[in-house]
């Protein structure tokens, strides 16, 4: 197992080396980084200075260098919009994203767990015909349409935007997660506005992969359900929902959970749009903003940042993999 | 050509016609899909210009004439929502044709070169997959700067992977059966093979695919489009149109969002309906008639 291990992460170096090349090509690229942080108005001369001191004048091959051995101390340079380090920036904004993607992965998993199973005891029937269609109609709504719709319906009942209200005074700034972060300082009440603000966010974030969840759950119970060992249960007189839950539901789960672990990667950056929506402080947000005010430097890193994450948790998910089956041995 | 090659692939699309034909969610789908396209198709006839701007209409509710409402310049709704059809179409079409372009013939090239060719190409697909699909259309965008021709070429290269890998993987089944061992046999050079021998034989997964890939295509445009690194501003593309809604307080006027949202939700619905039922079909595996 670990041997697995250490042979998939070594495989994952070099598609992260591929990932840190393809960005920093595409924001060198993309316009001029001396430009940009000089602003549009600087002197010619200004952006020749700038470019000199930044070391933007070398060639690529060495900048690149010289950008991943920044890297590796933790230094990803600084952005020209916030004139704050990058990576104190993605500390702000990574937790708020991470937070959002749980929360939305936790309301996924769970309903879309309990919808399959309710699908699969009885195919055919209006429910699994209610819970099929509803799925198919889950995957077809754009996010920002559907967060959209939920703040207007949601108007004057539910917070529109932001981790907190404009006016609490709490700083997250233990874990960075501020429903923890309000409980570990005994502050309830902040949790539980936190957590209100969450709530439209995360729905809006969870359709999809609650709609992916719910149709595999269904086709895997369905499986399942049709094996030997759920009739002799059934046989020896257990009860319907014990037996879907103890015996098909377990069996099932593997590839349930695979999904569940794949869509954590997705929902870690499908992020962007929600976060556009509900004015969420998130990673998505800083990338789309950094764009906007053409600060590439914040780009790259917030990019990579969320790539690395997104390569690391399928990674993880693989290896999962094979501990939840026994019978797949990495041998 | 002996005529008994032509008779067996012959029969299997009959049959996975029929397939879709019996299928109640494929023919939604299609219908959809046709709503869709007649909207692009008769959008001109709408009564007012999708980008003439009124003074006097301002933000107004939904009633007679006005099916749809106006916007916050008091364009017309309705007519925005039909032209965005044709952008949309036209947006989602380029960009699957962009990624079909490029995607086949490296899937057709590494699958069908093997060694350390296939290892390379499979190498930088790993990498582009390795990106979130939507990011790296974000990062392309604003490296290229935002432009409709941009805006297409990011979404075609994002999606390049997709067929890359499927293409590949055919080929890779395809190419040690009878038929191409026979055409090699007979003296066919590899290009011949590949493009006369293999090529038909892997596309039925890739009508699939492309079918899928459009509402994609569509879903990922409108996306960039409401981030604001789509198409320029007036233009009536629906994922622009709910950017614009939500700068000018949608919420006290819900039919700016309604309408474009509507209608990009019913038109990926339709390309996930009918894309379902064509891989259902076409999937020898299912072969349930």
């Amino acid at each position: 197992m670990r041997a697995f291990l250490l042979r998939r992460f070594a495989l994952a170096v070099p598609t992260l080396l591929g990932v840190s090349f393809l960005v920093f090509a595409l924001a060198h690229v993309g316009g001029d980084p001396a430009r940009a942080i000089a602003g549009e108005k600087a002197p010619a001369e200004t952006v020749e200075r700038i470019r000199h001191e930044y070391g933007l004048d070398r060639p690529v091959v060495v900048q690149y260098a010289s950008y991943m051995g920044g890297l590796a101390r933790g230094n990803f340079g600084r952005s020209s919009q916030t004139k704050r380090l990058v990576a104190e920036d993605l500390k702000r904004h990574f937790p708020a994203t991470v937070e959002l993607a749980t929360a939305a992965l936790l309301l996924a998993a769970l309903f879309g767990m309990a919808a399959g199973v309710l699908a699969a005891l009885r195919p055919g029937s209006f429910v699994d015909l209610a819970v099929m269609s509803l799925s198919l109609v889950g995957v077809s709504i754009p996010v920002f349409f559907l967060g959209m719709l939920a703040l207007v319906a949601f108007k004057g009942m539910l917070p529109g935007g932001g981790r907190l209200d404009f006016m609490t005074d709490f700083t997250a700034d233990r874990t960075g997660f501020v429903v923890l972060d309000a409980l570990l300082s005994s502050r309830a009440e902040v949790a539980r506005e936190a957590l209100l603000h969450l709530l439209l966010p995360a729905c809006a974030l969870a359709t999809i992969p609650m709609a992916v969840i719910a149709r595999l759950t269904r086709a895997s119970m369905l499986e399942t359900l049709s094996s030997d060992y759920v009739r002799t249960a059934r046989a020896k007189g257990l009860p319907v929902m014990a037996v879907a839950l103890r015996h098909a539901l377990r069996n099932a789960l593997i590839p349930i959970v695979t999904a569940i672990g794949l869509q954590y990667g997705t929902l870690l950056s499908g992020a962007v749009l929600t976060e556009t929506v509900f004015s969420w402080p998130g990673i998505g947000r800083y990338v789309v903003e950094s764009i906007k005010g053409k600060d590439f430097i914040a780009m790259q890193g917030a990019i990579l940042v969320i790539a690395t994450a997104f390569v690391l948790v399928n990674l993880l998910v693989d290896a999962l993999y094979g501990r939840l089956d026994p019978r797949i041995s990495h041998a | 050509m002996p005529e008994f090659i032509d008779v067996l692939p012959a029969r299997g699309p009959s049959r996975a016609w029929l397939k879709v034909r019996r299928s109640r969610a494929a023919m939604a789908g299609a219908l959809l899909v046709a709503l869709y396209l007649g909207a692009a198709a008769f959008a001109g006839f709408a009564k007012r210009p999708p980008r003439e701007i009124s003074q006097d209409s301002q933000l107004q509710s939904p009633g007679a004439g006005k099916w749809f409402g106006t916007d916050h310049l008091g364009r017309d709704m309705l007519s925005r929502v039909l032209h965005g059809a044709r952008w949309s179409l036209f947006i989602g079409v380029v960009s699957v044709g962009v990624a079909l372009i490029i995607g086949v013939p490296l899937g057709l090239f590494a699958g069908a070169a093997g060694g350390a060719v296939d290892a390379l190409v499979m190498r930088v697909v790993d990498i582009m997959l390795a990106f979130p699909a939507i990011l790296l259309a974000i990062a392309i965008v604003a490296t290229l700067g935002p432009s409709l021709f941009n805006l297409m070429l990011a979404v075609g290269l994002v999606n390049v992977p997709v067929y890359a890998r499927q293409v590949r993987a055919s080929v890779l089944q395809v190419r040690e059966l009878d038929y191409v061992t026979a055409a090699r046999a007979l003296g066919a050079g590899r290009t011949r093979i590949i493009v006369f021998q293999i090529l038909p034989n892997v596309a039925a997964p890739i009508v699939v695919l492309a079918t899928l890939g459009v509402g994609t295509a569509i879903l990922e445009a409108a996306g960039l489009g409401f981030v604001g690194l789509g198409v320029e501003p007036d233009t009536p593309e629906w994922g622009t149109m709910l950017a614009q809604a939500r700068e000018h307080s949608f919420m006290q006027y819900p039919w700016t969002v309604a309408g474009p949202g509507i209608a990009i939700s019913l038109a990926i619905l339709g390309f996930n309906l009918l894309g379902d039922a064509l891989r259902d079909a076409l999937d020898p595996r299912s072969s349930k008639i």
